[in-house]
């Protein structure tokens, strides 16, 4: 009976698991072969060993690009906890008020819905460089400026970080929510029977409740942001020069810009390596810490 | 009598019959001709031409009718040659279609060898860009030359007369004004509040930059067509670059980031003034700011790039636009018909294409049509025709281009030095191109 469920299972998993093979296993596994070739704009494919990642490392931009990458996703990260935290506790335990609270969520939902190209445009037009742009406009009219201020040219890097972390929020906003909602009420009282005030609850009730959440969170905006570029390619396509220039990006131009496929393939592969080490840290020191728990 | 009536209405209901049955066994050939974004008038002079080509084969008892299946895009011109590419890996490429990478795609083998067309009908150098290895692959459809856009009305508010500001081309190619007195002028005309800006130039990555770097004395081809790093000349140029931006600011620094729209208008509407590119972007520069051709005419002229201390000669650089053969299409001869046919008899057609494009004919007779001395962008600058330089066929050129505007954008905006761009260039072309493929000076 056991074997019948078994293969049941089995056959209604098989149109999955073929997909997820021709999608993801399959182009997965070309990457790899594609990364020690000199795939080029003409298709032909030519085996050339290390030659694209002896390329990477000597090209004098790369350290540029990690330092962009470490930036950008370590500036979004922790943006996006510290928001998402401060949302989710003032939404759900200082809000009494179901549907206020709901209702801010459904704002801070609005940049995550809204396509990324719209968004993206709306920020470009935000911070136009011409005296027409909206920031600009305001700067000029509050300060007295006669010039404009090309804005995604002087803070480029920051400039998609804001814009990446509006569309962070909701997620994590909403995760945190309900973590905080399942923790029982009995641990507020008591905290507050003893005195303790709403800063002491948050510290040492909320968040101890929130860990995993955090963790989980954090892990999973870090592959996010890792491999997103969409954002950073509408707003600034990396520039001026390499300055927001990002290594899922740089793997992009490299590919479908230049026409460097295998070149391209080498970047996201190192890309996919660092992912992978560091799934598998996060998975190490998630073990370990349950393990600490447990034996408390 | 009656007899004979009936016997002549036999023979006519035969011959008509035997007509209709004739016409339905002509076979029809249906081409499939493929092209990327505004100017249709390339494809569709093809397409015109078929026509008079199916005249012609009836005439001389061939039953073919040659017939069209268009495929029109509007992509980046490197998104449209990756999916020729592509099709033509899959056996779906078009028969016909419009070139832009001509050494990738001859690379790849899928241009058909079109050496043996009769090329004495075509402008000296017409077929450069379109010659590989001493193979010629393609046709080109005109001959739009790339130059400096100039607004006369800004020089007639500086203080010149109407008749000083009109003859200024003439004094570029006679010599007497230079590069140096032109970059001069636009510091000049920005100074005195007769325009807002002093030169402009395109906001992406393009061979425009060439042209400058070309008057500043700097190379980036040899003689065989391959990719050339002068040091010296790059060096030059973007020094020309930084200075335009930050130290004469005839240039905004955001010029980049500005885009086309913003770009044509300062060109059109003396907000700048002058700006360099090809000549076809008339169509786009006098569309932004809402003028036909002459209106445009009355307030932009065109002039050479001028002699320079580095560059004895003024000179236009001819950029054209062609149409290729795919080499395993079904019908190699019929498509070589339909480029014979545009090139010896219906250049009319052509002439008409770049009338309405605003650029010179790459076909000698079709420059003497009145589509082409009568048009009033085009008809005061067919003297450049003796000044143009065509450029060979460059691989690699695209990723020049590319680490050209890498380095623009950041010395317009005063983040980098000359002498930093030109180290950064030399690394990148040094990584992204092969041996073969460059060479340093």
């Amino acid at each position: 009976m056991k074997r019948k469920n078994n293969l049941q299972a089995y056959a209604f998993l098989t149109p999955f698991l073929v997909l997820v093979t021709l999608l993801y296993i399959l182009p997965a596994i070309l990457t790899v072969v594609m990364a020690f070739t000199g795939l080029d704009k003409t298709f032909e494919w030519s085996f050339v060993g290390i030659k694209n990642f002896r390329r990477v490392f000597r090209d004098p931009n790369t350290p540029t690009i990690i330092v962009n990458t470490l930036i950008y996703v370590g500036v979004c990260i922790t943006g996006t906890l510290i928001i998402d935290l401060f949302f989710a506790i003032m939404t759900t335990y200082f809000i009494k008020s179901e549907r206020s609270s709901s209702l801010f969520k459904g704002i801070l939902m609005i940049p995550m819905i809204t396509p990324a190209v719209v968004y993206s445009v709306l920020w470009v037009w935000l911070l136009s460089s011409t005296a027409d742009g909206f920031l600009n406009k305001l700067f000029m009219g509050l300060t007295g400026a006669d010039t404009p201020v090309n804005w995604i040219a002087k803070y480029p890097m920051q400039v998609v970080i804001c814009a990446k972390l509006l569309t962070s929020i909701a997620y994590g906003t909403i995760i945190f929510s309900s973590a905080i909602k399942s923790i029982p009420e009995n641990q507020f009282k008591a905290a507050r029977v003893d005195g303790a005030r709403e800063w002491e609850i948050v510290k040492s009730i909320i968040l101890p409740n929130l860990r995993f959440h955090v963790m989980f969170i954090a892990l999973w905006e870090t592959l996010g942001l890792l491999t997103d570029y969409v954002t950073i390619l509408l707003i600034t396509d990396g520039g001026p020069g390499k300055a927001s220039e990002t290594w899922a990006l740089s793997a992009y131009h490299k590919a479908f810009i230049d026409g460097k496929y295998g070149y391209g393939a080498a970047i996201s592969l190192i890309l996919i390596l660092v992912v992978l080490v560091l799934m598998i840290a996060i998975s190490i020191v998630n073990a370990r810490m349950e393990r600490r728990n447990a034996d408390a | 009598m009656k007899k004979g009536s009936k016997l002549v209405s036999l023979l006519l209901v035969l011959a008509l019959t035997l007509g209709i049955c004739a016409s339905a066994s002509a076979e029809t050939i249906t081409l499939k001709i493929a092209h990327n974004y505004d100017f249709v008038t390339i494809p569709n002079a093809v397409i015109e031409a078929a026509e008079r080509l199916n005249e012609r084969y009836a005439a001389e008892g061939k039953d073919i009718k040659i017939e069209f299946e268009t495929d029109y895009q509007r992509i980046s011109w490197t998104e449209y040659t990756q999916n020729l590419i592509f099709a033509y890996k899959n056996g779906d490429c078009p028969d016909i279609f419009s070139v832009s990478d001509v050494p990738t795609m001859a690379a790849v083998g899928m241009l058909l060898d079109i050496s043996e067309l009769n090329t004495d009908a075509f402008v000296d150098g017409a077929f450069n860009a379109y010659t590989v290895d001493g193979v010629t692959y393609a046709m080109p459809f005109d001959l739009p030359v790339r130059v400096i856009y100039y607004n006369k009305q800004v020089l007639v508010n500086y203080g010149w007369t109407l008749e000083e500001a009109e003859a200024l081309p003439a004094k570029v190619a006679a010599g007497e004004f230079t590069w140096e007195d032109f970059v001069q002028l636009c510091a000049d005309v920005k100074n005195a509040g007769a325009c807002t800006w002093g030169l402009a130039h395109r906001p992406g990555a393009g061979n425009d930059f060439l042209d400058v770097l070309q008057t500043l004395g700097g190379r980036y081809y040899d003689e065989n067509g391959k990719l050339v790093f002068d040091e010296a000349g790059v060096l030059r140029f973007f020094q020309f670059i930084y200075d335009a931006a930050n130290t004469l600011e005839i240039t905004p620094h955001d010029l980049s980031q500005q885009g086309w729209p913003a770009i044509n208008t300062m060109a059109g509407d003396g907000s700048c003034f002058a700006y360099y590119g090809p000549i076809y972007s008339s169509t786009y520069v006098a569309a932004a700011v809402e003028k036909d051709p002459e209106t445009f005419a009355k307030d932009v002229a065109f002039m050479m790039f001028p002699a320079s201390q580095y560059n004895d000669k003024p000179f236009v650089v001819a950029a054209p636009q062609g149409m290729a053969i795919n080499a395993n299409t079904k019908y190699p001869e019929i498509c070589k018909d339909l480029l014979a046919e545009l090139a010896n008899n219906s250049y009319d057609l052509l002439a008409n294409h770049a009338s309405t494009i605003f650029t010179l004919s790459s076909v000698k007779a079709a420059n003497e049509l009145e589509a082409i001395t009568t048009n009033p962008i085009v008809a005061n600058t067919t003297y450049m025709a003796d000044y143009a330089v065509t450029v060979p066929s460059i691989d690699g050129l695209s990723t020049y281009t590319s680490e050209l505007h890498n380095n623009i954008v950041q010395l317009e905006l005063g983040q980098i030095t000359p002498e930093e761009a030109t180290a950064n260039m030399k690394v990148q072309l040094e990584l992204n191109l092969d041996e073969d493929e460059i060479s340093f000076e």
